[in-house]
């Protein structure tokens, strides 16, 4: 309540939210030798303020925090995520007020952390300083724009940060790495010192590694009932079971006192309602009516109108400077920079619209239950909604990646808000745990139904589950020492850790693997993704017996150079999937085919050509349906012609070098509905006999920086 | 003519079930007896109970309401196991869905099954479903060392 009449108050608030949730001070994995998850640009370390007198036990005492790259701290340049803002900008005069804030607060800063440049991306890929490691789901991105922060707090790093919140900088990191963030209300925090993305969404928020059961210093809760509003639709575009989110969100609002019923709702309907400015941002014009457009025209429109703040803001400096970045953000910035916006004030009133619309649903006691982002890495147009207010809470996880649901307030409601979550919060984490345990209600009769079963059934199971949990059956008992041989999946996953010694656990790792190809016979898939550093021959031994097997499946992730491929992959006909992200060399020449291969993705391999002459490279995939070669470097070779009748999505990140100025990929599809690309190099691919319905084309070029549109990429 | 629409399955404890030909025939075993012997009307399934051959047929109806639509699906299978929590039941389904040849539902429970057993000890999974440890110390030992990284950054239960 004290909020609504100072909103200054928020970073009590805050400081509460920090305190509650730290409280049980884990041990932290502090920051011993190098690494820290690739999480911060800097460290240094802001001390405390003196304690006052009469020294008074101050809220966020033995506490660590990090800041973003985006907030001032005297003396030290501010960097925007690139090193290229850093070198043409001066330091600091004054530490940003909500820094201090904290220091007054009692905490410790520890540093910066990385975020996406200039705010500007949603992946957490950072080209200059290196994407940080997401310590829940090392394979997965972090999430951007706050990814070092959300990494550094997950990992245990430290125990809260700050950082920008544009639209779901803050929350969209913190579901991926599987931790709390908080957005507070537009205006409420002080900004001052605080780079700005787009003024009217900006908000600075905080992300903290949720604790959760004892809950101290709980403020007293308002003893009026809550509302909370599932938005029903919203869920239904999400993967993630609703038993995993709405049910254990309904069940608890059952068992605690003070919440009605919950309430369900369309809520894209209420929103097309609602928002009537919202009527020229649809990209489909046949389907106005539907609430998922709806909610897509609203993201855009947000999206559209950060753009053009970005634009504004700092324009002057891209075009001068133009900045080293990442092909994802880069993307983004030049769209934003070459974009002429029309319709401005509609945006600025769809903003509008959306604050009264949510304050008429929520008024000072509504709750509104959406999924923090519609379903991860790829869906990069949802990033959640753009919320007044909101907290991205961490529900368990989904087939191994972290779920989180958003609670939505209205406008300045951050204190009930925030009342709410700690209210709910340790019956939500107890639900989860209890619906993560499923039912292993261990048979009362005692009987071992487990072991007799069909060993066809037993193979099904334990290919489902990874290698390394299928394994571990080997000892249940003498019945089951072999029982997982019978495998057709193989799927592993080792990151290596930072400790400090790491050879006996490799070479249990390498005899891990060894035992398996001894064992399993009858191999579809092989997955291995290993974040670490292996011996190249190992590497290459293991990839030639894979292909001996025969297998539809093959998908390798390793970050090291230096692997050449067996020849064998060429004459591996069974492949129907492949992926590799591994800067590996394939050598080729003349005529290639798979002829069973029905996707594609080749991440940073390189193919030489081993016979230069003048005729063309040839691939031919009868059956491809879908292709994807990120940053492939092309060698020896001035043409590569693709044939792919039933290719119908082509996306691509061309490479920043090529050997020849006339390097071209013609590719041979009239199936070829989808198609976009970005990166370095423009006007590498020439598509054949295609009528491409959705085609993006990205590039940015050092020298002026041009995009293509639509019509132009359909001329091609 | 709707008759020759629809089959009736016979459980091993006798009780008979009207089921269409469509949603039985997503059953490669059904379909097989329905090919090999045109004239029947009645197929007796020895191997499954009443109880878990009403599963079954609500999963299978199930199935040919939702046609081809793949969310549709994902959405009734949530919906078929919610509240399946029961040992008995869960794997006697899995023992019909296998025989019965339902390649659909036999992947749904296998993913049950699997998800319940992922990430969790020996100790556990012994305690969970009643496996006996036959293995002496030092046998228990040894295999275990043979597959020492399988064990590493296990929690304990």
């Amino acid at each position: 309540k004290y909020l609504k009449s100072n909103p200054k108050a928020w970073v009590m608030i805050s400081v509460g939210l920090a305190g509650v949730l730290i409280l049980a001070k884990v041990q932290l994995r502090r920051m011993k030798a190098k690494g820290y998850f690739g999480a911060f640009i800097e460290r240094f370390e802001l001390l405390p303020f003196p304690q006052p007198r009469p020294p008074a036990r101050r809220p966020l005492s033995g506490l660590t925090f990090a800041i973003n790259d985006s907030i001032d701290v005297q003396g030290h340049v501010t960097g925007y995520g690139s090193s290229d803002w850093k070198r043409t900008h001066v330091a600091a005069g004054k530490t940003a007020r909500v820094v201090t804030k904290m220091l007054r607060g009692g905490a410790t800063c520890a540093g910066k952390t990385l975020m996406d440049e200039l705010g500007f991306g949603i992946l957490g890929e950072n080209t200059n300083y290196g994407t940080p490691t997401n310590p829940i789901k090392p394979s997965h991105i972090p999430g951007g724009s706050s990814s070092g922060s959300a990494v550094a707090v997950a990992a245990k790093l430290i125990d809260f940060a700050l950082g920008s919140d544009t639209i779901g900088d803050i929350r969209v990191p913190a579901s991926f790495c599987g931790i709390l963030g908080f957005r507070p209300s537009h205006g409420v925090v002080s900004a001052i010192g605080v780079l700005p993305n787009s003024e009217s969404l900006d908000t600075v928020g905080m992300q903290t590694w949720p604790l959760g059961h004892v809950l101290l210093r709980l403020s007293p809760l308002d003893p009026k009932r809550r509302r909370i509003i599932i938005a029903d639709d919203v869920f239904q575009l999400s993967k993630v079971p609703v038993l995993k989110t709405v049910h254990i969100v309904r069940k608890i609002t059952e068992k605690l006192s003070g919440y009605q019923t919950p309430k369900h709702m369309k809520f894209g309907q209420y929103i097309a309602s609602k928002i009537p400015s919202l009527n020229i941002f649809y990209d489909d014009l046949t389907n106005q009516q539907s609430g998922i457009s709806t909610l897509k025209a609203l993201s855009s429109a947000m999206f559209l109108l950060q753009r053009y703040e970005f634009k504004r803001n700092h324009e002057e400096w891209i075009k001068s400077v133009k900045p080293k970045l990442g092909p994802h953000v880069s993307s983004r910035v030049w769209e934003a920079i070459y974009t002429v916006q029309e319709n401005v004030e509609s945006l600025y009133k769809v903003r509008m619209e959306m604050r009264a619309a949510l304050q008429s649903l929520l008024k000072d006691d509504g709750i509104l239950v959406i999924p923090t982002a519609a379903d991860g890495p790829l869906e990069l147009n949802s990033r959640g909604l753009p919320a007044e207010s909101g907290v991205a809470i961490p529900l368990g996880q989904h087939e191994d990646s972290p779920i989180s649901v958003s609670f939505i307030a209205s406008h300045r409601a951050d204190k009930f808000l925030l009342d709410t979550v700690l209210d709910m919060y340790s019956s939500l984490q107890e639900e989860v745990n209890i619906v993560s345990a499923s039912s292993p209600l261990p048979d009362t009769d005692g009987e071992d139904r487990i072991s007799n079963l069909p060993i066809n059934v037993i193979s099904d199971i334990l290919s489902l589950m990874s290698t390394k949990d299928a394994v571990r059956t080997s000892v249940l008992s003498k019945d089951w020492e072999y029982k997982w041989a019978s495998i057709h999946n193989i799927e592993i996953e080792y990151i290596e850790e930072l400790s400090v010694d790491q050879s006996s656990e490799k070479t249990n790792f390498v005899n891990f693997v060894e035992r398996i190809f001894f064992h399993t016979k009858n191999l579809k898939s092989f997955s291995l993704t290993y974040h670490g550093e292996l011996e190249i021959s190992q590497m290459t031994e293991w990839i030639t017996d894979v292909l001996r097997r025969n297998v539809e499946s093959l998908k390798m992730i390793y970050p090291h150079k230096g692997i050449v491929l067996p020849r064998s992959f060429l004459s591996c006909t069974s492949l129907r999937k492949l992926e590799l992200v591994l800067p590996c060399t394939l050598k080729v020449h003349g005529s290639n085919s798979f002829p069973n291969l029905t996707t594609l993705y080749l991440g940073s391999v390189e193919i030489l050509n081993e016979c230069f002459d003048t005729d063309p490279l040839i691939f031919s995939f009868p059956v491809l349906e879908t292709c994807e070669l990120v940053t492939c470097n092309w060698m020896n070779v001035t043409c590569v012609e693709i044939y792919a009748p039933a290719l119908t999505t082509l996306n691509s990140v061309t490479p920043f070098f090529r050997e020849f100025d006339d390097f071209s990929i013609k590719i041979h599809g009239d199936k070829i509905a989808k198609f976009s690309s970005s990166g370095g190099l423009p006007e590498i691919f020439v598509l054949i006999g295609s009528q491409v319905i959705d085609a993006e084309l990205l590039y940015d070029d050092n020298m002026d920086g041009f995009l293509i549109d639509q019509e132009t990429a359909l001329r091609i | 003519m709707a008759e020759e629409n629809t089959i009736t399955l016979k459980s091993s404890d006798g009780k008979e079930f009207l089921i269409s030909k469509k949603a039985a025939t997503l059953s490669e075993t059904i379909k097989a007896m329905v090919e090999e012997d045109n004239s029947s009307s009645v197929f007796p399934l020895t191997v499954v109970d009443s109880k878990t051959l009403a599963d079954v047929i609500t999963f299978l109806n199930k199935h040919v309401d939702c046609g081809d639509d793949d969310d549709k699906k994902k959405s009734c299978d949530e919906e078929f196991m919610a509240g399946k929590d029961d040992m008995k039941d869960l794997f006697d389904l899995v023992v019909a869905a296998n025989y019965l040849d339902v390649k659909d539902l036999l992947d749904l429970i296998c993913g049950k099954i699997a998800d319940m057993m992922q990430g969790k000890s020996p100790e556990w999974v012994r305690k969970t479903f009643n496996i006996q440890n036959d293995f002496s110390p030092e046998e228990e030992a040894k295999v275990r060392e043979e597959y020492a990284w399988a064990h590493e950054g296990v929690e304990e239960d």
